[in-house]
């Protein structure tokens, strides 16, 4: 059986705000192609295209978490400019920009994020990619999962609830100590 | 202490608007007094919004992983329906902007005309001028019939004999390269009959073909050119995309029924 889908594009937009999956797959493979085009038509891969492609949908996705986003263009038009503008980065950062890239659908002038949370966030990326386990895991059950101290505590073997807190309590502290290290590092470049 | 587990845990339940009104009150009061309490309190929630960003972000990626995945694999499945991507080319872009779902309005048309009918029937409520009107359309669906059956007199006795009829007309229908390697995609109403298959464009002038695979169903044949010497077709213009089209996805056909593109337009409806 074949599911109902989304055909139009305020229903995709609306169920993409409450994270429907099957909207994000039927976005996700509608828009596919055109940025791929793009990006390979300008000097990228395949799996370059790919992350280029995903990065953006993320954009896309977050945005539509805040409700008072609205997306005033198509979505492939939002996607395309955004995707248009990670490649032009990406092609400065390698020195190979050349002044213009083939243009291969309509674009919106799509200003970057706010750099300061973006830079937190990169910096929180690189906080976790030290953290290490059981840390990493025991924070993600906790904050994002929801699960209880007492589940957390069965899971990792700890003797008591305490332990466990106190094991959490330590793990939080790390990764603290890790993001601002590298969010101050990188507000201090110059 | 600031750093403390007792206070890290504080200011965790402080976040989340855990905290009993007493707890509160003293805590506030805290806070007025102590400018390195109101940093960390700051600090925790940075980390904490960066750090659901960062998982949430993960988890997505995950997700679109999974669908690019099964993408992939249905590409390489010949159940996926197979649909021509353009590359850039200027001249088609107004179109695109002035598309129209077909079904939509092929369901608008059936109403209509049904809603004709039914007033037509009721007849004894009718003033003059709506019945002059009425007669006026009994006429043309009469009409419509005597022409219909006219056609199919003709696709009748054509059938009695199919591949004289054909023979001596010769089809034209039009195809598109699946690959440079010489295989064409067409209807198979197109092929369905025929003894001998060329195809023509105006790179080349005629090339010999065999129809290697029908579909009656889908009304699809795949040839192959079959022509002595052929190598290939060179560069297309275009991609395929592999995985199956998408409701809502606007499409575009270009058709050679004479000697002119036919262009149509509308949006795949499921």
């Amino acid at each position: 059986m074949k599911q109902v889908q989304p055909v139009f594009e305020e229903e995709q937009v609306a169920l993409l705000r409450q994270k429907d999956e099957q909207a994000l797959k039927i976005i996700y493979r509608q828009h596919y192609p055109a940025i791929t085009n793009m990006v390979v038509n300008n000097g990228g891969s395949l799996a370059e295209a790919k992350d280029v492609y995903q990065e953006a949908v993320i954009v896309l996705y977050e945005k539509l978490q805040d409700e008072s986003f609205e997306l005033n263009c198509r979505i492939k038009t939002f996607l395309y400019s955004v995707s248009r503008n990670i490649w032009l980065k990406e092609l400065k950062n390698r020195n190979r920009f050349s002044g213009s890239i083939i243009e291969t659908e309509e674009y919106a002038d799509i200003g970057e994020d706010a750099s300061e949370t973006e830079d937190q966030y990169q910096a929180m990326n690189q906080a976790l990619s030290n953290l290490g386990e059981p840390c990493a895991t025991i924070l993600k059950d906790f904050y994002i999962e929801k699960s209880s101290m007492e589940l957390i505590t069965e899971k990792f073997g700890y003797t008591n609830t305490d332990n466990a807190k106190n094991q959490k309590y330590k793990c939080l502290k790390r990764l603290k100590k890790l993001f601002f290290n590298y969010y101050n590092n990188e507000n201090e470049k110059p | 202490m600031i750093g403390s587990r007792e206070t890290e845990e504080l200011i965790e339940r402080y976040c989340n608007g855990d905290l009993s009104a007493e707890e509160l009150r003293i805590f506030e009061q805290w806070l007025e007094n102590d400018s390195a309490l109101v940093e960390a309190v700051d600090q925790h929630r940075k980390v904490i919004a960066a750090f659901t960003v960062i998982e949430e972000r993960t988890s997505l990626k995950e997700k679109l992983n999974l669908i690019h995945d099964e993408m992939e694999t249905e590409a390489f499945s010949f159940k996926a329906p197979l649909k021509v991507v353009k590359k850039e080319a200027s001249g088609i872009k107004g179109f695109y902007q002035r598309h129209r779902v077909i079904s939509i309005a092929a369901a608008v048309t059936v109403f209509a005309v049904s809603g004709t009918l039914l007033t037509g029937a009721l007849t004894g409520l009718f003033s003059t001028k709506q019945q002059s009107a009425y007669q006026a359309l009994r006429l043309e669906v009469e009409k419509l019939k005597r022409n219909q059956r006219a056609i199919i007199n003709g696709i009748n006795e054509a059938k009695e004999n199919p591949e004289e009829a054909v023979e001596e007309r010769g089809f034209i229908g039009t195809g598109m390269a699946l690959n440079t390697d010489g295989f064409i995609l067409t209807s198979s109403h197109v092929v369905k009959v025929a003894r001998k298959i060329y195809i023509s464009n105006d790179k080349f002038d005629q090339l010999k073909v065999e129809v290697i695979h029908t579909d009656e169903l889908l009304d699809i044949a795949v040839l192959k050119v079959t022509e002595e010497g052929f190598k290939s077709f060179g560069d297309l213009p275009y991609n395929l995309k592999k995985s199956a089209a998408d409701p809502g996805e606007r499409v575009f056909t270009l058709g050679y029924p004479r000697q002119d593109v036919v262009y149509n337009e509308g949006s795949v409806i499921w």
